[in-house]
């Protein structure tokens, strides 16, 4: 009986060793011929594979000109405060449409306050975002409360610019420059090509 | 058996591994890549228009909070039923390369419908700058809808002229592993027309060889790719490709189960066979 089995065995195995001779030559052969093409192939769908982590937010802190660990993309990080025209409105880190309809979007191509560079901040004109924007006059003061320290800017100016002149709100590190705008006209009907843009210098830190 | 006629064997059960892939390929494009129909099902399956209607109305909404007009303007401006066919639009152009038409129009009028009600109800008098604001805004409105519908015109047009060069090819194809096949499998029958039992062996070689195969490519593209997080073009498209990726891919992986087990039974049952009539 035992030798019955070993022979069937021994007749299966030789079988079994054919057909794991032809999946070794075949896969041997697809990496040699076509290796760079399945690499390819490989890397351009990885390319257009997002991996989503949780990211935790870690508290951001200011040394010098240099910010550590900078906030996480739309995070509240700051409240934007002009008392002259009663605003106050929380500050998120992005701008895109969505983080639009919660509050104050922070440029992520501009700098962050105290670092040195334009602070590029917008808002919906409605009169609970920057509605009231207009309102506020040279020399009023602008605080920004961030969660690694206060900032205070004083308006130096203020200007109607064409929607597409990015000239306008130009980012530089060579001087810190709070610039916000929103769309003008306030109560425009359709779409409004004109921004209303307000300039402020660093006071203190 | 002799040495040659057990390397011929071999060579021919080789053979037929490689054509039975073939065949899983050509049935694939056919049943799925060049389906239309196919294609639609999976756009049900995972509510591919639900998830366009989605994209468009938050496209909308990208204008409506700068217009300075109410968010019910933006809302109603076109039905599922429109959605359905544009979608079907762009896939008649995809595989039959009908011309695209979408139904921006009929957006356009409820929009400027809308907009002058709400004018009409406010008294607002629009100078020429405000209804130059009202056209741009409604360019805007009618530009995203088309842009969500048909989210990469480019994309569709290589998918359109893709599909037109596989199925050309396919054409002459579409038969040839299969005739391949018969013909490889009567070659076989006839060599060992004095002993079939060899013929259930060297085809379960080949079946056993062709699903182990299988499950290896399948394995490396698990484990190389992140299928669930494949993105193209937009929500809707990736989720598209994500349902109908993981069900051809499941289906091969299913064939190679098959295949393998097959093979086994077909190898183990020449093994039996021959050891009785050998000890006869």
């Amino acid at each position: 009986m035992s030798k019955k089995i070993l022979n069937i065995f021994k007749a299966a195995i030789i079988s079994l060793i054919v057909a794991f001779l032809f999946v070794i030559i075949t896969c041997i052969t697809l990496s040699k011929i076509g290796k760079e093409k399945i690499n390819t192939a490989i890397y351009l769908l990885k390319v257009i594979t997002v991996n989503e982590q949780n990211i935790k937010g870690v508290q951001p802190v200011l040394e010098g000109n240099v910010l550590i660990n900078y906030p996480t993309y739309g995070s509240k990080y700051a409240t934007i405060k002009i008392d002259s025209i009663g605003l106050e409105l929380p500050v998120y880190y992005g701008a895109n449409y969505t983080i639009l309809k919660s509050g104050v979007a922070h440029d992520e191509n501009s700098f962050f306050p105290g670092e040195g560079g334009s602070i590029i901040l917008a808002g919906h004109n409605f009169s609970s975002f920057l509605g009231d924007l207009p309102e506020a006059k040279i020399g009023d003061k602008i605080e920004l409360e961030t969660n690694y320290g206060n900032f205070t800017y004083e308006i130096y100016d203020t200007k109607i610019v064409k929607e597409t002149a990015v000239d306008e709100v130009p980012i530089q590190d060579e001087k810190e420059i709070l610039m916000i705008y929103t769309c003008w006209p306030i109560n425009n009907i359709g779409h409004a090509s004109e921004r209303y843009v307000v300039y402020a210098n660093l006071l203190e830190e | 058996m002799d040495v040659f006629k057990y390397i011929v064997n071999i060579i021919l059960s080789f053979l037929i591994m490689i054509t039975i892939l073939f065949v899983i390929a050509v049935n694939i494009l056919n049943n799925n890549i060049l389906n239309k129909d196919y294609i639609k099902e999976k756009m049900k399956e995972t509510e591919f228009n639900l998830q366009i209607s989605r994209e468009v109305q938050s496209g909308f909404e990208k204008y409506i909070y700068q217009s300075g007009l109410p968010l019910e303007t933006i809302e109603n401006l076109f039905t599922q039923e429109m959605i359905q066919e544009d979608v079907d639009s762009i896939l008649d152009f995809i595989y039959e390369g009908t011309e695209i038409s979408l139904s921006s129009d009929t957006v356009r009028n409820n929009l400027d419908k809308k907009i002058q009600d709400y004018v009409s109800s406010q008294k607002i008098n629009l100078n020429k700058q405000g209804k130059n604001n009202i056209k741009n805004f409604e360019d805007l409105i009618v530009k995203e809808y088309n842009n969500n519908v048909n989210a990469s015109k480019n994309t569709y047009e290589q998918a359109q002229s893709t599909i037109e060069k596989i199925r050309n090819i396919n054409n002459f194809i579409r038969f040839l592993p299969i005739i391949l096949l018969s013909i490889l499998i009567i070659i076989l029958i006839f060599i060992n027309v004095t002993d079939l039992l060899e013929v259930i062996n060297f085809l379960g070689i080949s079946l056993l060889s062709a699903g182990a195969l299988i499950k290896i490519g399948i394995s490396l593209i698990f484990s190389n790719i992140d299928i669930d997080n494949l993105v193209l073009i937009s929500t809707s498209v990736s989720n598209l490709l994500i349902n109908a990726v993981k069900e051809i891919l499941y289906n091969i992986s299913d064939k190679g189960n098959i295949f393998i087990v097959c093979g086994i039974v077909a190898i183990l049952v020449h093994a039996i066979i021959k050891n009785v009539k050998t000890n006869k």
